[in-house]
């Protein structure tokens, strides 16, 4: 081990003895200026909302038809739905159903061609596979939510007003007073009673 | 090493003077390499040029794993063999079978800095990478066999387990 050891220090002595020529800072910078010829292209920053639409108006357009078939078939059905367990039952049975129309739309539309496209408008890959994700998960949102909207006035419970309430507050801050009254009245008068009024519950809120 | 990884991510979008901090720091270095390799002055200033070169170019699939150092000098590594390989440099081979019998049996017996290049011409090119980066660079076995692409026992086995005994002493 000592004579390992010794024999080591040795042999970095003897390197550090060895005088390797210095170059010149010139013949530095010209081998810079040579590899900065390869340098990699600066990615354009791309807003994600602004791929989010591109990819809405590229996707297919069998998916948004069968999100509104969905959509409108559960309304109805809520709507319609005798009891309250009913229309929770439809609610839970329809919440995957988002979700899988969304998976099949993407393993119908999954081509090789998107990263190719990804490398050619200089976005990356990932960002467009991102925004699509976005996609879904926004329209799987607003379906649920919706359904959920529609479910919530079915049931009978007490606080069955709490959500109306939420959903005005959300409305208001949307679409301002007179929008969101409007949207309010054509919500509540189908056939769905409010039992908070919503300028009371305007007042509320002021 | 932060810096490091900084300045790499910089070069990665483009920034030039990342680079020119980049090479700057490593010019040098990777110059000494060649130079034990070569001797020669110009070859080994080629050799440099051509691995800054390929450094940026495949710069985009360096992950910030591992050593950058230890990065650069496999571009380094893989890039020699490539010179030997296609310059059809083998007279050191050649050199080697002739003259057996007048190398150096220890190194202690070395004394000074042209006997160690003498020394060094006279072995295996991959035996010379081993020694030049574990004494001269500081590199461990393990980084060296990853380097070389060899197993870590394997290159223990072939050049001793200090690296430094020669197999036909």
């Amino acid at each position: 081990m000592g004579k390992s050891s010794n024999e080591d220090k040795h042999i970095e002595q003897l390197f550090k003895s060895v005088n390797i020529p210095q170059i010149p800072e010139q013949q530095i910078e010209s081998v810079v200026q040579m590899a900065a010829d390869y340098l990699p292209v600066e990615r354009k920053r791309i807003n994600l909302w602004d791929i989010a639409i591109l990819q809405l108006t590229t996707t297919s357009i069998v998916f948004w038809a069968a999100c509104a078939a969905f959509m409108a078939i559960t309304i109805l059905s809520i709507g319609s739905a005798k009891s309250s367990l009913s229309a929770v039952g439809i609610f839970v049975a329809g919440a995957p159903v988002p979700l899988l129309l969304s998976l099949l739309e993407v393993m119908t539309t999954r081509n090789t061609g998107r990263s190719r496209a990804g490398k050619s408008l200089q976005i990356q890959c990932k960002s467009t596979l991102r925004s699509k994700d976005h996609d879904r998960y926004s329209v799987e949102r607003s379906i649920i939510s919706l359904s959920h909207y529609f479910c919530i006035a079915k049931l009978d419970h007490p606080f069955k007003d709490v959500p109306y309430r939420f959903h005005y507050d959300v409305l208001h801050r949307f679409f301002g007073s007179t929008g969101c009254n409007k949207i309010w009245s054509v919500l509540t008068s189908n056939g769905h009673t409010c039992r908070v009024d919503y300028r009371s519950c305007h007042a509320l809120r002021e | 090493m932060v810096d490091e990884i900084k300045l790499i991510d910089r070069i990665k979008h483009g920034d030039r003077r990342a680079l020119d901090t980049l090479i700057k720091a490593y010019y040098q270095n990777i110059f000494a390499y060649f130079y034990y390799h070569t001797q020669n002055r110009e070859i080994s200033m080629d050799l440099t040029q051509e691995v800054f070169v390929k450094m940026v170019a495949s710069i985009e699939t360096y992950e910030n794993r591992g050593k950058f150092r230890s990065w650069l000098f496999t571009i380094a590594a893989n890039h020699l063999r490539n010179h030997w390989k296609y310059e059809s440099r083998h007279e050191e081979y050649e050199f080697e079978e002739e003259s057996e019998k007048d190398i150096t049996s220890s190194w202690e017996s070395i004394t000074d800095s042209t006997e160690l290049l003498n020394a060094l011409s006279m072995i295996p090119t991959d035996q010379r990478d081993c020694i030049v980066l574990k004494y001269y660079y500081g590199f461990t076995s393990r980084e060296i066999a990853e380097m070389l692409k060899v197993k870590e026992p394997q290159l223990k086995r072939e050049y001793g387990t200090d690296l430094t005994s020669f197999p036909y002493c």
